[in-house]
């Protein structure tokens, strides 16, 4: 029966962790098989170049501090701290007066004693006296209206008594004395009146006759024009026709000795 | 290779810093620091998110090492500790793809590596292996590998875990952490290969 070495015998024997009967079949089995004992040997050479790596220098080795004198603590610590806050949130709150409770009226909060609000009999009482304050100040105003309304009545009553008691003639002097001061008045605005319209009147004349004036000026100049034109344009006329005359003669008198042959 | 043992002083300042000793728990954090940030740095080759994973994995220390019960398995204990925050950053990260601009960094990474690859096989090798540093390139090797690999890989070959310590951080079978590591050597080699990164390159270049 042949051996042959498993891949994990070569690397046993590699690192040197074979038991010495198990090396020494493998030292015979590769005096036998040389390729085997080459090919462990090329194994060989890749660990020493692999070894070729050194190790690295550490930067820092940081020492380590043991809090065993106070482990204790530190595993309480945390709660410790829990419950001081605890209490110190529970003594801002008795320090700040801070209350809360919760019963059939709903859940209260607040920085004061507190305390519960009115009962419904309360706030219909309030309502009442209320009610009534308002109807008591609205009959004070109602009152005094009445008051002022008889006084005013009565002062008339009494004007009325006292107008009728007056005699006729001097009710009819009154009247005149009226009627002839209305008059003036009316007289005094007529007055106004007229002076104003004069005067505008007067503006409106002057004005349209200083326009009609100006007007006119043109108009005539514009005629003088227009005959110093015509008198232009007759004198041009007139030069042409002389001319056309004074040719036809010219021509005239070239023709005659011709007839005259 | 370099096998890092569980220091020998760690076994004691585990026990004091149970007790609440401060001063146990901070040498207990400086012996244990640069382990576990290369861890993180190797992981997403980023010192941001590795300081991020380191000072979780220390705080989360720092928390529960009460809870420990064996002292003897302290290392799995914080390595295991780390994975898992290593494992919540890259959720993280992903998260983040639902707003794309934020993920421009990791995005230009990988960006960086494709156009790398692709530089060193079509130039010279000599010339560009020249000009490029051997670390970053083993960075970018490595970055490659799925991310289950990665993590065997970085466990094993810079932090030194036995087989069974890394099944111990990872919760899974030691066969399938051995299995991890032979796809993940058989990767890097062929990748390395392409870039024309070997012994002969190495000696030249050193």
């Amino acid at each position: 029966m042949s051996y042959k070495p498993t891949n994990e015998d070569l690397m046993a024997y590699l690192y040197g962790e074979l038991d010495e009967s198990a090396k020494a079949q493998l030292d015979q089995y590769f005096k036998e098989h040389p390729e085997a004992r080459t090919e462990l040997t090329e194994m060989e050479e890749t660990r020493v170049l692999m070894s070729q790596w050194e190790d690295e220098e550490v930067p820092v080795i940081p020492g380590f501090i043991q809090p065993h004198e106070n482990s204790e603590w530190l595993y309480w610590r945390k709660y410790v701290a829990i419950a001081a806050s605890i209490l110190l949130i529970i003594t801002l709150g008795w320090a700040s007066k801070f209350n809360v409770s919760y019963g059939e009226d709903g859940f209260h909060a607040g920085f004061t004693a507190l305390s519960d609000g009115l009962s419904m009999e309360e706030v219909a009482e309030l309502l009442a006296k209320e009610r009534e304050n308002i109807l008591a100040e609205v009959d004070n105003d109602l009152q005094g209206l009445q008051v002022g309304i008889n006084d005013n009545r009565s002062f008339m009553e009494n004007s009325m008594e006292r107008f009728n008691e007056l005699p006729e003639d001097q009710i009819n002097n009154l009247l005149s004395e009226q009627k002839q001061q209305i008059v003036a008045e009316m007289n005094q605005l007529s007055d106004k009146l007229t002076d104003d319209y004069r005067e505008v009147f007067r503006q409106l004349v002057v004005s349209f006759s200083n326009n009609f004036e100006t007007q006119r000026i043109q108009d005539l100049r514009n005629v003088e024009a227009a005959f110093n034109d015509l008198e232009d344009a007759i004198t041009s006329k007139q030069e042409v026709f002389e001319e056309a005359l004074y040719s036809l003669s010219v021509e005239v008198d070239a023709l005659t000795p011709n007839n005259n042959n | 290779m370099k096998e890092i043992t569980l220091m020998p002083q760690t076994d004691f300042l585990i026990a004091a810093a149970k007790n609440g000793d401060p001063i146990a728990l901070n040498q207990l954090v400086k012996l244990w620091y640069k382990r576990i940030y290369n861890f993180g740095y190797k992981y997403f080759s980023d010192h941001d998110q590795a300081m991020e994973v380191t000072q979780k994995t220390f705080i989360s220390m720092n928390k529960n090492l009460k809870t420990l019960k064996d002292e003897a398995s302290f290392k799995s204990w914080l390595y295991r500790i780390a994975a898992n925050y290593c494992h919540e950053e890259v959720r993280r990260q992903k998260r983040k793809w639902v707003f794309p601009f934020m993920k421009v960094q990791s995005k230009d990474d990988q960006d960086f590596i494709q156009n790398t690859a692709a530089t060193w096989r079509e130039s010279d090798p000599d010339r560009e292996y020249a000009q490029t540093e051997l670390k970053g390139l083993l960075k970018k090797a490595l970055k490659i590998l799925p991310e289950e690999q990665r993590m065997v890989v970085i466990m094993k070959e810079y932090e030194g875990l036995k087989i069974r310590e890394i099944a111990e951080v990872m919760s899974i079978s030691e066969n399938t952490v051995k299995s991890r590591l032979y796809y993940a050597l058989g990767s890097l080699k062929k990748q390395l290969e392409q870039w024309n990164i070997n012994k002969e390159t190495i000696h030249y270049e050193l």
